[in-house]
C-alpha cells in the first residue's frame, strides 16, 4: 500500500470501521513507514487533547434567565415565521389549498414585494422548518442573502438526507485527496471563476445548502493546499458582490487553519 | 462517553430507515416534559433548559470561544427552541433537536459578528480553555502549564472553517455517534465522518507536536 493510500484511510483505521484485510494492509505499512507511523500518532495525540479539555460550568441562573424572557414575551414567533407555519399548515391538512396558498403568496408577492422581502430577510432564527414552508421560503428568497442562511436548517428531522458523496464509492471512508483530475477539476473551477465571477456565485446559489456549503469547502481546501489562495482572494475582491464576501470570510478562516503540504 | 451512547443506539430499539442514515428510534427522556411544555406549562420548559443547558453552554463554547459569548447565545438557543417547539415532530431524541438548534444559533452569531470579532478573539481563547474556571488545587507551575495547552487546543479549533469545527466538537467533545450528528446537520453520515477526518488533519501540524511534548511531560 502506498503512502496516499494509507494517508485516505488512517480516518477509519483510528475508528476500527476498516475492514481486517486494508487494516492488516495499513498496519504492515505503518510497520515500514516512520513518516505514516508519525501522523498516526500525531493524529492520536491530536484527539487525546481535544478529548482532555476540561468540563465547562454553564452560568448560574441561565433557566431562570430564559424563563424571565420568554414572560416578557420575547419567544413570540416572528410575522416571517407565523406566515410561513400559516402556510405549511394550509398545505399539510388540505392538498387542494394548495393552489389557493400558492395564488395567495404570489398575489402578495407582486402587491407588496418589499413587505415580503423583508420578512425572508429577517434573521434566520428557524431551527426546524417544514418541506412546504422551505419551498416557500426558498422562492421568495432573494439570492443576495444565501450565503447568511445557515447550511443546516433546511429539512425536518428524520426526512430524507442526500447522500453528497454518493459518488464516493466507499460510504464510510475519507473523501479522496486531490490527485490528478481533481487537481484538473480544480483548475477548470478557477478558471470558471477568473472567466464569469458573478456566474460562479450564481451556480452555487442555485444549489441545496449542504451541497453548496460541501462544494465550497472542498473547492476553497483544494485551493489552499494549492497554494492558489491569493488568486481567488484577488479575484472575488473585485466582483464587489456580497456572496463573495461571504466565501473571502470562509477562506480566511479555513486558510488559518491549513497548512501547505 | 462517546463509546456509552454507540452502544446504547446499538442495542435499543428497531432501526428504520430515514433517507440515508439509519436512525434508531429510542425512547426519549424527554418526551413526558416535551408534551406537558406543548401543552403550555412552563416550568416543564424550565426543566428542559436545566436538562440540557450544560450540554449546549459546552458546545457553544467550544464553537464560540468566549463564556459570555456562549451565555448570550445558549439563551438565544434556548428562546429558539421555545418558538420553534411547535416543529418538534419526535421523528429524532429532542436532545437532538436541542443541539441542532444551538448549532444554527452558533453559526448565525459568527456570521453576525463578522470580522470584527477576530480581535476579541484571542482574549476570549483564555477565557474558554478554562483558565478562568477555578479548579482544584494542584502545583501551580503544572496548572500553568495545563491552562496553556488548553488555550492552545481552544485556539486551534476555532483556527478550523465552522463546517469542520462542528462535527468534530460534536463527536470528540460531545461524544455524540456519526448518525446523531448526521442527523443533527442534516448530512450524509460518510460526509461527517469525512469531515471529521479533515477537520483531525487540519489540527494535526498544529497540535501534534504539542501532544507529544504533553505525553513526554506525562511520562517524566
Amino acid at each position: 500500500m502506498k503512502h496516499g493510500e494509507v494517508r485516505v484511510r488512517l480516518g477509519p483505521y483510528l475508528e476500527g470501521d476498516l475492514p481486517l484485510q486494508q487494516r492488516a494492509l495499513v498496519d504492515a505499512h505503518l510497520d515500514a513507514c516512520p513518516s505514516c507511523a508519525e501522523e498516526l500518532r500525531e493524529l492520536r495525540g491530536t484527539i487525546g487533547l481535544l478529548r482532555s479539555l476540561p468540563e465547562v460550568e454553564p452560568p448560574a441562573g441561565l433557566a431562570n434567565s430564559v424563563i424571565a424572557r420568554i414572560q416578557a414575551g420575547e419567544a413570540q414567533p416572528t410575522l416571517r415565521v407565523r406566515l410561513l407555519d400559516g402556510l405549511d399548515m394550509l398545505l399539510r391538512s388540505r392538498p387542494l389549498a394548495l393552489s389557493a396558498a400558492a395564488v395567495g403568496v404570489i398575489a402578495l408577492a407582486l402587491l407588496a414585494p418589499g413587505w415580503l422581502a423583508e420578512q425572508v430577510k429577517a434573521p434566520q432564527t428557524t431551527a426546524l422548518t417544514t418541506p412546504a414552508s422551505d419551498a416557500i421560503a426558498r422562492r421568495l428568497a432573494p439570492l443576495d442573502v444565501w450565503m447568511q442562511q445557515t447550511p443546516f436548517v433546511r429539512r425536518p428531522m428524520g426526512s430524507s438526507v442526500p447522500n453528497e458523496e454518493a459518488a464516493t464509492p466507499v460510504a464510510p471512508g475519507p473523501e479522496p485527496l486531490p490527485v490528478g483530475s481533481e487537481l484538473g477539476a480544480m483548475e477548470a473551477q478557477l478558471e470558471q471563476i477568473r472567466r464569469d465571477p458573478s456566474g460562479f456565485l450564481d451556480e452555487l446559489s442555485g444549489m441545496p445548502l449542504a451541497e453548496r456549503d460541501e462544494q465550497l469547502s472542498a473547492l476553497l481546501d483544494e485551493v489552499i493546499r494549492a497554494g492558489r489562495t491569493a488568486e481567488i482572494v484577488q479575484i472575488l475582491r473585485t466582483t464587489g458582490d456580497r456572496r463573495a464576501e461571504a466565501i473571502l470570510d470562509r477562506l480566511e478562516l479555513t486558510s488559518s487553519s491549513a497548512s501547505p503540504p | 462517553m462517546r463509546r456509552e451512547v454507540s452502544h446504547e443506539i446499538a442495542e435499543r430499539g428497531p432501526l428504520v430507515r430515514a433517507g440515508a442514515v439509519r436512525v434508531p428510534v429510542l425512547e426519549d427522556p424527554d418526551r413526558e416534559l416535551v408534551v406537558r411544555w406543548r401543552s403550555g406549562d412552563t416550568t416543564a420548559f424550565e426543566t428542559l433548559v436545566q436538562r440540557h443547558e450544560r450540554r449546549v453552554f459546552r458546545l457553544l463554547v467550544r464553537m464560540l470561544g468566549s463564556h459570555s459569548e456562549a451565555e448570550d447565545v445558549a439563551q438565544e438557543t434556548f428562546l429558539n427552541l421555545h418558538r420553534h417547539g411547535h416543529r418538534f415532530r419526535g421523528e429524532a431524541r429532542f436532545s437532538t433537536f436541542v443541539y441542532r438548534v444551538a448549532a444554527n444559533a452558533a453559526l448565525n452569531r459568527r456570521r453576525s459578528l463578522g470580522r470584527s470579532h477576530a480581535r476579541e478573539r484571542s482574549l476570549a481563547v483564555g477565557e474558554a480553555s478554562g483558565i478562568a474556571i477555578p479548579l482544584s488545587p494542584v502545583d501551580p507551575e503544572r496548572e500553568a502549564a495545563g491552562a496553556q495547552v488548553r488555550s492552545r487546543v481552544q485556539e486551534a479549533l476555532l483556527a478550523l472553517s465552522p463546517a469542520l469545527r462542528l462535527p468534530l466538537v460534536l463527536y470528540d467533545i460531545e461524544g455524540l455517534g456519526y448518525a446523531e450528528i448526521a442527523q443533527v446537520l442534516e448530512l450524509a453520515e460518510g460526509t461527517v465522518k469525512s469531515r471529521i477526518h479533515r477537520a483531525r488533519q487540519a489540527l494535526r501540524p498544529l497540535l501534534g507536536a504539542l501532544a507529544r511534548e504533553v505525553g513526554s511531560g506525562r511520562a517524566a
